[in-house]
């Protein structure tokens, strides 16, 4: 997803609509209650950067989406519980989920009758139609989710806004849309639930309206916005849509505050209710012990991880590939991120289905101590001792210090290895880029939506391009590549979640990537806010805006 | 005097001509990157790249991209190549920040410069005026940003008698808005004290020797009056001008770091934050602002010499 | 920090060309030199001597770093001890707790002053690091000196239309403001190094930071020195070297610049503080000394990162960074007093 990668559109890959349920990866700790509580009240939310756009048909941020996601209701959207529940796809504007013909290639739905945006002028159906249109417009990160849709491509060329999209087509009195494919794509319901396809209204401009976003169907909405300040959401009174509550909280302040220590130690003295991040690692003994009962840590479908490249050297020599899998301790890691870090041997992080733990890690055990005299002795065999080698990271915490951890492990067995920390703003564009010619270095990839085929795109042939890749290591394992096209057809998950596993097997003992870890999230709140019934978490969206409420 | 101020002005201008032409080089031809690149970040089709490349004439010449981006620069018509967001807005919603931190920082280490100077004049010699010395050294010996944080640390949050950091608009409360500011007007002031009052301490050591001192003191004047009217007056003069241009230059860029300690989110952090980020647009501008404000306070400051010392309108 | 000697260009109103008529008289007769003097007054300044004899330890200190890693602390700078542990009282503890807390000082052998958030040697790592933030700093000022001397020489001595360009090039890196330009230079030279022509320096490299350095402190140095060649050029020697048939290279290099000396040296030695905090600042941004190679700068930058848990990171080199530069100072006051007692203006920043 957005915050460490990019997604990767025209995929074919298979997704329940009718309720994924991603099984097992216990979710530690206690729940977040129901999300029942004190009605009204004001609270202030800290965020340590601007939300890369507040216009739903560009926004593509988890900072964004936080907040988007109480604002725009797409056609579809997912439960609002934590765990494998909040996976499923339930109807957000439509009446129900969609009608599924022509062999996956259209889709039907209703809007439903009376619905309101918080403007209170009624919702249309073409108006779903112009929210497709402002993605394509505005060069949004997700035009390519919507480039299945027939029509979608030239409109896109042509670039005219008052241009026709063929595939969508909408009937205002019935309220019925219905969108032609060009292909099956079994992931279309879930393109039908992202932030993208929040509906607006349809005189909406076609510009960037971050600065005045606009009116959408859903519990709160934004009545201010000062980038790089703060913006504020407010009840919205015209919402009400059945399993979607309409939020405890009056108004919601974002303050956008730089530095992430100011906004955990505002948190801990009450001037601000709610960190959207993590504590730093300075920080977080103190809010370990002295807020423990206001914090509480739950792991996130995400893999933090080093790649490799196989087109260049010393990483197309396979042994040099398998003396880094050994040589890098996922402990010390794990130290870095401040406890942050849950080590792991798979790819696949353990909330998702498909996950099955690789036991005994063909690299060593992820939590204990690694055979470093094995990694030496590889590099010798391979003959590439002594070999230069540019470690990449960027600038966001801790991966400066995870680059400069993993480049003196290279140093350890053998290898000359300086750490290269380049600008978060440049860096995944710097090293997608095909002439770079990058070595190894760090990545990190969020689900953009709960399925296995989201996360293996990263390491087969379509993460490969010249400019703006994803498969920053050219991975392309026959085995791994074959498993991803045959599984991404199959639209019942669970009947493949095993093969999937497999696949996660094979990559890993074909040291196509160096996987170590998933990253914990943190819910982090003040004294006043009612911690056991209202810190409801979400496996797509951190935390549940609507289920905060006060004592 | 008036030649001498048009010359000035002209030579002003051209500065600011040469340092706009420096800074989109800078940024254009060293770093060997594709901005088009970089800007598609989000889109990966090729068709994207080029039409980013139209669209903010990154296939034009240098020099014609240059005129293009100074055109938008006096248009109000820039924009962030990240954000996307108005980078004249940015910077005007920065500037109250910037001067109210270097304004009052400016102000204290003037007034507290010429008490420490007077004082250690005064008493030549002797321990006050060896204390303030070394005082006044280790203050221009430690990096701002060290003093800063630290303060911030242990004065804001551990002690809690000052906030911690951020910055709150004078509009919102006068009150809250110079108590978030005394923290960082004090880290930027110590650098500049411990420079002034020395500066000030050797002119009034001059001065005291003076004939018209003596001539002051025999025609029956206070000692205080003498000080005060006449030493400290003729002392003043290129203290002033060398305040003019210290504020300039922390307007200029010198408040960068202040800022960027205490999270006051004004033109200088968010210059810095641009450049890691080789968002060309608000580098630019900022830098433009900055020069211009140094370049004004220069000239400002050598209209008025001139205007005092006839001599110097002819070098 | 940038303080104008500009401002002084029009209050210093005679060259330090040697002992003022009259100063010390019976010594005068006696036909000690000028240097002689001076060396013997700064011999009696006791705070001076004392502050040059620390700054010379501070950078004894850093320059033996090789020495205390390989036999005190038997690490490098760049080695990581994050799941090591060490025996601290009789008992076993983590370099770096699973919480990610690094130790603090320990006044032992190993982990003297504690470990950073990677698990390395705080006391290796400041002493490694000063070698850079030093390296940087004496370089930059010789290399600002060097290229001050020229521009000063060639300006004041030709005037007209080369003074004329050379004044307004000074003028436009004298607006630029110095962090910005700094900043600037600094992150885009990173990305891809230098390349002029043949020579070709890499982002990572040191020289870097030392080139920017000294490029945005020339004008600082370049302009009182060009006021001074100005008012020395029409002094009876020099007239009477022309005369001679000395050409300007001859005049330049024979007859001004033995008497721009003391201005060097004073202006040198503020240099080489400025210098240091000027990398400070830049580290501290990012632009400066890029990892794995460290500087004080850059170890305060990662030390902020950690001020409540570990605050021994912040401090420890930051204390460093001052002591050497209030040495620096200091000893420069006490030659500044050396040469010239009755300087008018104390030329300091």
């Amino acid at each position: 997803m957005r915050k460490f990668g990019k997604a990767f559109a025209a995929l074919s890959a298979a997704l329940i609509a009718t309720g994924a349920l991603s099984a097992c990866g216990s979710d530690d700790s206690d729940s977040g209650g129901s999300g029942e509580g004190k009605k009204g009240g004001s609270i202030t939310i800290g965020m340590n950067s601007q939300p890369d756009f507040l216009d739903p048909a560009s926004a593509y941020t988890v900072n964004a989406w936080e907040s988007q996601w109480l604002v725009y209701t797409p056609p579809l959207t997912y439960a609002r519980k934590e765990g494998p529940e909040g996976t499923k796809l339930i109807p957000g504007v439509a009446e129900a989920l969609p009608k599924i013909s022509n062999g996956g290639k259209t889709y039907e739905f209703t809007i439903r009758k009376g619905l309101k945006y918080s403007d209170g002028s009624a919702v249309k159906a073409s108006d779903w139609e112009h929210t497709v249109k402002r993605v394509f417009i505005q060069e949004s990160g997700g035009s390519g989710f919507f480039s299945g849709i027939e029509g979608a491509d030239a409109y896109a060329e042509a670039g005219k806004e008052n241009g026709d999209i063929k595939g969508i087509v909408t009937d205002d009195q019935s309220g019925k849309v219905t969108i032609n494919l060009t292909e099956p794509d079994g992931t279309f319901s879930s393109v039908l639930a992202t932030n993208f396809s929040g509906i607006v209204p349809g005189d909406t401009s076609f510009e960037v309206l971050t600065k005045e976003p606009p009116p959408g169907v859903g519990p709160y909405k934004y009545t201010k916005s000062v980038p790089n300040r703060e913006f504020v959401m407010e009840k919205n009174k015209n919402f009400d849509i059945p399993d979607i509550p309409k939020g405890n909280v009056d108004t919601i302040t974002t303050k956008i505050i730089k530095s992430q220590e100011r906004i955990t130690q505002d948190v801990i003295n009450g001037q601000l209710d709610y960190s959207h991040d993590p504590p730093p690692a300075d920080l977080l003994p103190e809010v370990k012990s002295k807020n423990k009962d206001r914090y509480r840590e739950f792991t996130v479908a995400d893999i933090r991880y080093f790649w490799m490249n196989v087109r260049v050297p010393p990483f197309d020599n396979e042994k040099v590939r398998q003396a880094a899998e050994i040589a890098v301790d996922k402990r010390a890691l794990a130290r870095i991120y401040g406890g942050l870090l849950e080590p792991t041997c798979n790819f696949l992080p353990s909330t998702m289905q498909g996950y099955e733990k690789i036991d005994p890690c063909p690299w060593g055990d992820p939590n204990a101590a690694p055979d470093i005299e094995k990694a030496k002795q590889l590099i010798e065999e391979s003959g590439e001792k002594g070999a230069e080698v540019t470690v990449w990271g960027n600038t966001d915490n801790p991966t400066p210090k995870s680059t400069e951890y993993y480049a003196d492990v290279l140093n350890e067995i053998g290898l000359k290895a300086k750490p290269k920390v380049v600008d978060a703003g440049v860096y995944f564009s710097t090293i997608g880029n095909a002439k770079t010619k990058a070595q190894t270095g760090y990545a990190g990839w969020f689900q953009d939506f709960p399925h296995p085929a989201n996360f293996f795109q990263i390491v087969t042939k379509i993460g490969i391009q010249p400019t703006n890749a994803t498969n920053y290591g050219n991975t392309d394992l026959p085995e791994v590549t074959g498993a991803y096209e045959k599984l991404k057809q199959e639209a019942d998950l669970e009947s493949v979640a095993g093969d999937w596993a497999e696949a996660d097997k094979a990559l890993v003992e074909g040291a196509g990537i160096i996987p170590f870890g998933t990253a914990k999230e943190v819910v982090h709140v003040s004294e006043r806010m009612n911690f056991e019934n209202c810190a409801v978490v979400h496996p797509l969206y951190k935390v549940d805006y609507s289920a905060f409420c006060l004592k | 005097m008036l030649r001498f101020a048009v010359r000035r002005l002209i030579s002003m201008v051209f500065v600011l001509f040469a340092i706009s032409v420096l800074v989109f080089l800078i940024f254009n031809v060293i770093p060997n990157g594709d901005p088009a690149e970089r800007l598609a970040g989000k889109t990966p089709t090729e068709t994207e790249i080029n039409r980013i490349r139209a669209e903010w004439g990154f296939n034009d010449s240098l020099p014609a991209q240059y005129v293009t981006t100074m055109k938008k620069v006096f248009t109000g018509d820039l924009v962030s190549y990240f954000t996307r967001l108005d980078v004249l807005e940015e910077i005007v919603k920065g500037i109250p920040r910037t001067f109210s931190l270097a304004i009052g920082a400016a102000l204290l280490w003037m007034i507290t410069a010429v008490v420490f100077g007077l004082f250690s004049a005064v008493k030549a010699g002797k321990f006050a005026d060896r204390g303030l010395t070394v005082l006044a050294l280790v203050g221009i010996s430690m990096p701002v940003f060290w003093i800063g944080a630290l303060m911030n640390h242990y004065l804001g949050f551990k002690a809690g008698w000052f906030p911690n950091g951020g910055y709150v608009p004078i509009t919102e409360n006068p009150f809250d808005w110079a108590y978030h500011l005394i923290l960082p007007w004090t880290a930027l002031a110590i650098l500049f004290i411990g420079f002034y009052s020395r500066v000030l301490r050797s002119n009034v050591l001059d001065t005291i020797n003076e004939d018209f001192v003596r001539t002051a003191r025999a025609k029956g004047l206070s000692e205080r009056r003498v000080l005060l009217k006449h030493v400290l007056r003729n002392s003043m003069i290129p203290i002033v001008t060398l305040w003019g241009l210290d504020f300039g230059a922390v307007v200029g860029g010198g408040a960068i770091l202040t800022e960027t300690v205490f999270d006051l989110q004004g033109v200088g952090q968010y210059a810095a934050d641009s450049i890691g980020q080789l968002d060309v647009p608000p580098v630019l501008a900022i830098t433009m602002f900055g020069a211009f404000f140094i370049v004004f306070l220069n000239a400002i400051v050598d209209i008025a010499y001139a205007a005092l010392d006839p001599r110097i309108r002819l070098q | 920090m940038a303080t104008d000697p500009a401002a002084t260009e029009l209050s210093l109103q005679h060259p330090a060309e040697s002992v003022p008529p009259g100063a010390e008289g019976g010594q005068a007769a006696a036909g000690l030199s000028p240097s002689r003097l001076a060396l013997r007054r700064l011999g009696r300044n006791r705070t001076a001597i004392a502050f040059g004899v620390l700054f010379l330890l501070l950078v004894g200190a850093c320059l033996a770093a090789p020495l205390w890693a390989d036999h005190v602390a038997k690490t490098k700078p760049e080695t990581n001890h994050l799941t090591d542990q060490i025996v601290m009282d009789g008992k076993r503890v983590d370099v770096v707790s699973t919480g990610g807390i690094p130790i603090g000082p320990t006044w032992q052998r190993e982990f003297f002053l504690g470990a950073d958030d990677n698990g390395r040697d705080v006391m290796v790592r400041l002493l490694y690091g000063g070698r850079n933030s030093l390296l940087i700093g004496v370089g930059a000022a010789l290399m600002t000196t060097l290229m001050s001397i020229v521009v000063g020489l060639v300006a004041g001595y030709f005037r007209g239309w080369v003074d004329g360009v050379i004044r307004q090039v000074l003028d436009i890196i004298w607006a630029f403001p110095v962090i910005l330009l700094g900043v600037a230079l600094g992150v885009a030279l990173a990305l891809g190094g230098l390349k002029l022509g043949p020579i070709s320096v890499s982002g990572d490299s040191i020289l870097i930071p030392t080139l920017v350095i000294a490029f945005v402190y020339v004008p600082y140095m370049a302009r009182p020195l060009r006021a001074q060649v100005l008012s020395l050029r029409e002094k009876e020697f020099v007239e009477a070297a022309r005369a001679q048939g000395a050409g300007p290279l001859r005049i330049m290099f024979t007859e001004l610049l033995p008497n721009l000396v003391s201005t060097i040296l004073v202006f040198f030695t503020l240099m080489v503080a400025n210098a240091i905090l000027l990398e400070a600042a830049l580290s501290f941004l990012g632009a400066g000394v890029r990892p794995p190679a460290t500087s004080w700068g850059t170890l305060i930058d990662s030390g902020v990162d950690r001020i409540t848990s570990a605050a021994h990171l912040t401090i420890v080199p930051g204390v460093m960074l001052l002591l050497t530069v209030l040495s620096l100072n200091v000893f420069g006051d006490g030659v500044r007093d050396a040469l010239d007692p009755r300087a008018k203006v104390r030329l300091e920043h």
